[in-house]
């Protein structure tokens, strides 16, 4: 017994995340950024972009040492304006097919389609490119991440699964997902460390049930409150003496919360489901000597999402700042690594960091991806 | 001596350092006095944000990869004593931004100026009307989305005859074709490719001038080309939106195309235009001030200010208009029936 005590006692402790990022200095570099973002017809916000973020990498501290973030506004413009120049020749016949008027509308249509399915291509190397870009510009203790392995590959995968998800009726979001997240945090590389990942999408399939459960129910109160409310509202304007315009005014703003409410339900709910994600993500990747432990509960991503969706919608925007500091402390509270008494060993990523950065992933509007 | 944190860029081990300043060099050393580096001190740079509390890094053009962690403020503070290109960052980050903001305000000047006033005017001239006749012909099939053209007997020509009459006495080459759509809206438009459209609303007063009145006017943005620029602005607007604020699609231009507005100065253009060619060709002009009056009455446009509005206020145009009886009807009671009829 003495024995295991002692084993125990031995164990190293998982070293925290911790977000020491100040609220009062975030909104200072947002506003100045929106600012100065207005007053260049948006062209500040590349640099704006790489301030906000040299402050957000530096308050995480892992073991006594900040990330650091050393990407720069102009390599962020730099890559817009390129994929900006090729995606307007490649909207050009769009453009000159709609002048040329109905007598054209099927070209334009096949153009269209066409164009949509390049898009869709494009959506994994988009994806992948802007991840090696974030990788390759942070740094720990000096070291830099990098991404390995081809965008191309990538985009395919990406497609064929892409193009999986209808006929199963979304059913095969999971299997999707865990395929695609393992594939890349595989090739990711945290100086000389190769990751493994064991991830298997039998594991988070339970949490994406619960979270189709939860979206259906949320859904049904929505519609059941909002049915509700059409009822009462008739009710109160025949029986009382509130006028008719008055129970319109009423019926407008509750009707306004509710979609808000449903547009609120997926995300809100598909929390269970990121959560279970995450946890078995982080539980099943290792390497370098280093593991990975979250705690964190769909509960607490429900209600971290939900309540940002309210400070969002309260201050119209205003409160995005929060938004951000609030996701940093809790990624900070809900995220520890073991293993770090070896980080020395960590050697420096090969290769020259990429020059290419997020354009693709801004042209085709999906900084959410 | 002042305390810090090491890494070389190779391995991410952590050493205990002190520094000192020796000539051009910072010295890199153990709290045992073992050295580890030397850094020219002009070649040190700060490495991710200063902003806030620190932590603040550096890092030295010799060895990039290198990393330096300065304990607190105060080592921040002696650190830049001893390399003042540190507080330049502040200076040179302002001077970028104070010259953003200058090149951002003369853009958006030229952009006013040459997107919207010059390119436009520039280009209408240069785009045979032809090429857009297209766009004209997908507008109007938007525009007859649940009404129909009226096509019966010769009112059409009637019309069409009048804007060619019009538009060659102003020296307007190629033809113009003139539509008559069944919809009760008092309203008129002139589209891409020397089309104009006559909603049958307009034709409810009865009244042979209003009629002419508005035909001279549309047939004034036709051959002043304002159809053209609003094109040639709509898509240059549409572009520089999209590229300058990396939002909306390139595709979506078509869907501008379908809004397109003329400048007050534009329609105060027309209105001039459409009193000096009745009149050239011994026509009245009252009905066109008649028109704007009725629509002054009417309220149209009134709770949106004059310099607000991209159209000038009926009472305005009506004003602007001589109240001059000479000259006869443009339309013959024969024709204005015939152009009714054309409705039926």
């Amino acid at each position: 017994m003495a024995a295991v005590a002692a084993v125990l006692s031995a164990q190293p402790e998982p070293q925290k995340l911790v977000y020491t990022g100040e609220l009062g200095t975030l909104y200072r570099i947002a506003a100045v950024n929106l600012l100065l973002s207005i007053l260049t017809l948006g062209f500040y916000r590349f640099w704006g972009r790489a301030k906000l973020r040299r402050y957000l990498w530096g308050s995480m501290v892992l073991d006594g040492d900040a990330f650091e973030w050393d990407g720069t506004g102009w390599e962020m413009c730099r890559s817009f304006l390129i994929v900006s120049a090729i995606a307007l020749v490649l909207s050009a016949p769009a453009y000159a097919l709609t002048l040329a008027g109905p007598a054209y509308a099927e070209q334009l249509a096949a153009y269209q389609t066409l164009l949509g399915l390049v898009i869709m291509m494009l959506i994994g190397a988009a994806t992948m490119l802007g991840l090696r870009y974030r990788l390759s510009r942070s740094r720990w203790r000096g070291i830099r991440g990098d991404l390995e392995g081809s965008p191309w590959a990538y985009s395919w995968r990406n497609f064929g699964w892409l193009l999986a998800h209808a006929p199963t009726l979304f059913l095969i979001h999971p299997l999707a997902t865990i395929d695609l997240r393992r594939w890349l945090i595989r090739r990711v590389r945290p100086g000389t460390v190769t990751l493994e990942c064991h991830a298997r999408a039998g594991a988070v399939y339970p949490a994406f049930f619960g979270t189709i459960a939860l979206s259906i129910a949320l859904l049904a109160l929505f519609f059941a409150l909002l049915f509700g409310g059409i009822v009462t509202g008739a009710v109160v304007g025949v029986l009382s003496d509130v006028s008719q315009e008055e129970v319109e005014e009423i019926g407008f703003v509750v009707g306004l919360v509710l979609m808000l409410l449903v547009l609120a339900a997926w995300p809100c709910a598909s929390a269970i489901y990121h959560a279970s994600l995450f946890r078995h993500l982080a539980a099943t990747t290792r390497g370098g000597g280093l593991t990975f432990v979250t705690e964190v509960s769909g509960a607490r991503l429900f209600w971290l999402r939900f309540s940002n969706f309210l400070i969002l919608g309260i201050t119209l925007g205003i409160g995005l700042p929060f938004v951000w500091h609030r996701r940093a402390r809790f990624l900070a509270a809900n995220l520890a690594v073991l293993g770090l008494e070896d980080a020395h060993l960590i050697g420096q990523a090969a290769g020259r960091p990429t020059r290419s950065a997020e354009g693709l992933l801004e042209v085709l509007d999906l900084g959410a991806v | 001596l002042i305390p810090a944190r090491y890494y070389d860029g190779r391995r991410a081990r952590s050493h205990d350092v002190r520094l000192r300043a020796e000539g051009e060099l910072l010295l890199i050393d153990t709290p045992d006095g073992v050295p580890l580096a030397n850094w020219p001190l002009r070649e040190i740079e700060r490495a991710g944000s200063w902003e806030g509390r620190g932590p603040f890094a550096l890092t030295c053009r010799t060895g990039p990869d290198a990393r330096l962690i300065l304990a607190d403020a105060r080592s921040a503070e002696a650190i830049r004593g001893l390399a003042p290109q540190l507080s330049e960052v502040d200076r040179r980050d302002r001077r970028r931004a104070f010259r953003m903001v200058a090149l951002g305000v003369v853009a958006a000047v030229l952009t006013v100026a040459l997107v919207y006033e010059g390119a436009p005017r520039w280009l209408a001239a240069a785009i045979p009307s032809s090429w857009l006749a297209p766009l004209g012909d997908s507008l109007l099939e938007g525009l007859k989305e649940g009404h129909s053209l009226c096509t019966d007997g010769e009112g059409r020509l009637r019309l069409e005859r009048l804007a060619n009459r019009l538009a060659a006495s102003a020296g307007h080459h190629g033809h113009i074709r003139v539509d008559l759509l069944d919809w009760n809206e008092v309203n008129a438009f002139a589209l891409p490719g020397d089309r104009i459209v006559i909603l049958k609303g307009i034709l409810r007063s009865g009244d042979p001038g209003e009629l002419a009145g508005v035909l001279a006017h549309e047939v004034g943005h036709v051959v002043n080309r304002h159809v053209n620029e609003a094109v040639v602005r709509a898509l240059g607007i549409q572009f520089l939106l999209t590229f300058f604020t990396g939002t909306g699609d390139f595709a979506s231009a078509a869907a501008v195309l379908t809004s397109l507005g003329y400048s007050r100065a534009a329609e105060a253009q027309a209105d001039r235009f459409a009193v000096e060619a009745l009149r050239a060709e011994g026509f009245q002009v009252a009905g066109l001030r008649r028109f704007f009056q009725r629509l002054a009455l009417e309220g149209e446009g009134e709770i949106i200010p004059s310099w607000l509005s991209t159209h000038p206020r009926s009472a305005d145009r009506a004003a602007a208009i001589p109240d001059d009886p000479a000259g006869v009807d443009a339309f013959t009671p024969a024709e204005l029936l015939a152009i009714r009829a054309a409705c039926q």
